[in-house]
């Protein structure tokens, strides 16, 4: 059992805030995802975790025990570093081995506790190799037995895959997930990579300039963004928007941009300008609809195979379509209607950026 | 072609850098007859090696060796103690005005030697420790060059070993010990190369502060058959060969050591 909990935690490096003071708490068992860009404060955030860095302001708690000044060391937690900062000198073995050498367990547990561990990440034939004769998988693997053989409360990890090539990337990403359900650990897990954060979290946590955007699971995320940033960074292509601006016609909310009307259905209160958010997969070509049009030029087809990855231009603005390979894709130059499909549409405000509404495309 | 220009260059440098030695050493096998003689003899009749028995005997030039070899040797201890404690402090602890404490101790190697060397003399004095080991190594066993040069390489271990050590529960003279030093041979060993070889050749201060024959190095002995009277100049470069021998069999030793130190980090671990 190992919650963890941040109370108004903060850390201000001189002048700047790098991370402000924010309220979470994280379940037993949880695999929660800091994401964000770069420079956002997840990194400092896993490090006021591990006790390597100091925060500014408030406290942390593990299992309801105040955590926050107690040293690295007694807080009993592991951590796999993003260069996995393995012992150089030490061979696969003896970096395994170090943590529980250095807690005096005996000689006996230490053998059969790492043999288990290496057995289980596949490392057996490679005990006796040092860091330098391993691949960059092998090391990123060494990283995580070095964590697991010391069986921590929490198990922290700042962008783990991220030294990796894309391909190993993948299937080390699902060795994870079936890591993380095997020793029904908690994992704080730290990423730039929003794919990294949808398929792997329990809970995501999405930073920017320190500020915490949105807690949730990664379908209300995508689901229900709170804001346009949000809404902007999960999902692949990302969501697509359109500026204009709504009012309320009889019981429909009509939605005008540049050559774009849309009919809508739904709960919205106000009216003015707004953006209009629709994710490129809810997004097919047609012109069936008589009351509602989004009329483009496509500029670049992108066929990846099991889709066609459309980009238009309406107006000034750019837009994503992702429709099926079945679909006869258009050719680039060609003028097309597209129409949201039953998804809900997303209304941001203009000034604040906020989801103002989630509204449906009206019959 | 441009092989053969590059050994050209190699050899003629070589040459250049090693002649003294050379000439030194037919020198101090050849008669006192032969090294009068002009134009000089460049390969002696036959080896004569009463100039080494006579060097030896004017000065007591294995007991300044042994003296030069403690010396050198504790100098160079404390050298790799103390400077791998203080570039460890500064390169791997957080504490305050660790700059500027820092630069002070770098612009200590702006000060000319021979400025100190007079209040030196009388701290030495004062302990009395004239004439005495001590007096000759404790004075040398802390330099800011060393720990300059170690902190230098301290600073390119990754900060996440250093980290992971901590989580794992590792105090920091374990990291010290266990981490740093092993991972540093190749500056050690530099370091440890540098000390022996400077203290070995020091001269003013053994001979300011050494009286007794029997606490004097290696460089006065030499002094000593330069300035005696009735000592000839092939007496005088068997001295030379003598002395210069433990120190060219140390680097013989060390030079892969160092070859190593030197080039750490060009090739991708
Ligand atoms: N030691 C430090 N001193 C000053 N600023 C820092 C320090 N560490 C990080 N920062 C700043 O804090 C912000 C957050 O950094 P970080 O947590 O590393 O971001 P992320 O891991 O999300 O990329 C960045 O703007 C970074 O420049
Ligand atoms: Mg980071």
């Amino acid at each position: 059992m190992s919650t963890i909990e941040f109370k108004q935690i903060s850390k201000v490096y001189a002048d700047h805030t790098a991370v402000a003071p924010f309220d979470l708490t994280i379940a037993d068992g949880e695999f929660l995802v800091l994401v964000g860009p770069s420079g956002c404060g997840k990194t400092t955030t896993l490090r006021m975790l591990s006790g390597l860095e100091m925060p500014s302001s408030g406290q942390i708690f593990i299992d309801g025990k105040e955590i926050t000044h107690v040293e690295p060391k007694d807080r009993d937690i592991a951590m796999v570093f993003q260069n996995y900062a393995l012992y150089p000198h030490m061979t696969v073995y003896e970096n395994m081995a170090y943590a529980l050498k250095l807690r005096k367990v005996d000689k006996k547990t230490i053998q059969t506790t790492v043999n288990k561990t290496a057995a289980m990440l596949d490392l057996q034939k490679l005990l006796d190799r040092y860091p330098r004769q391993l691949s960059g998988g092998q090391q990123q693997r060494v990283a995580l037995g070095r964590a697991i053989v010391r069986k921590p409360k929490v198990f922290l990890m700042d962008e783990p895959l991220s030294n990796l090539d894309a391909k190993l990337r993948v299937q080390t990403r699902t060795e994870l997930i079936q890591l993380h359900n095997r020793l029904n650990a908690t994992i704080v897990y730290v990423t730039h990579d929003q794919i990294e954060a949808m398929t792997m979290g329990t809970r995501i946590v999405l930073m920017k300039d320190g500020i915490i955007q949105q807690i949730g699971t990664p379908m209300e995320l995508y689901r229900k963004p709170t804001n346009r940033f949000v809404a902007g960074f999960i999902g692949m292509p990302p969501m697509q928007f359109l500026s204009g601006s709504i009012k309320k016609e009889a019981d429909f909310i009509i939605f005008q941009g540049e050559n774009c009307r849309l009919k809508l259905r739904g709960e919205c209160q106000s009216s003015g300008d707004v953006y209009l958010g629709i994710r490129p997969e809810n997004l097919k070509l047609s012109s069936k609809n008589q009351s509602s049009i989004i009329k483009g030029t496509v500029t670049v087809i992108e066929n990846i195979g099991s889709e066609v990855i459309v980009h238009l231009t309406v107006g000034h603005e750019q837009l994503v379509a992702k429709i099926p390979a079945a679909t006869e894709p258009p050719l680039q130059g060609d003028s097309v209607t597209v129409l949201p499909d039953e998804a809900p549409i997303h209304i941001f405000d203009k000034a604040t950026e906020k989801t103002i509404a989630r509204l449906y495309i009206a019959p | 072609m441009k092989k053969y220009l590059h050994y050209l260059l190699l050899i003629v440098l070589a040459v250049i850098i090693l002649a003294p030695f050379l000439y030194a050493l037919v020198v101090s096998f050849e008669s006192a007859e032969e090294t009068l003689a002009f134009p000089p003899v460049l390969l002696p009749a036959h080896l004569a090696t009463d100039s080494y028995s006579k060097a030896l005997a004017t000065a007591p030039l294995l007991s300044f060796i042994v003296n030069s070899f403690v010396v050198s040797l504790l100098v160079t201890a404390g050298q790799i103690i103390t400077c791998s404690l203080a570039a460890y402090a500064f390169a791997f602890l957080k504490f305050p005005c660790k700059k500027i404490l820092f630069i002070l101790f770098l612009s200590t190697m702006m000060i000319p030697a021979e400025s100190i060397i007079i209040p030196n003399y009388f701290t030495v004095r004062s302990l009395d420790w004239l004439n005495s080991y001590q007096g000759l190594s404790i004075p040398f066993m802390a330099s800011a060059f060393g720990t300059f040069l170690l902190r230098q390489y301290f600073q390119t271990l990754p900060k996440e070993i250093y980290e992971a050590a901590r989580m794992d529960g590792c105090g920091r003279l374990r990291f010290f010990l266990t981490m740093v030093l092993p991972l540093s041979k190749p500056a050690l060993a530099t370091l440890a190369v540098y000390a022996f070889l400077t203290t070995y050749n020091q001269y003013m201060w053994p001979l300011l502060i050494t009286s007794s024959d029997n606490m004097r190095t290696v460089q006065i002995g030499l002094a000593m058959l330069q300035w005696d009277q009735g000592i000839s100049w092939n007496t005088t470069m068997a001295g030379i060969v003598i002395v210069s021998l433990p120190t060219i069999l140390l680097l013989i030793l060390g030079q892969k050591q160092l070859v190593k130190g030197l080039t750490a980090g060009s090739t991708k671990g």
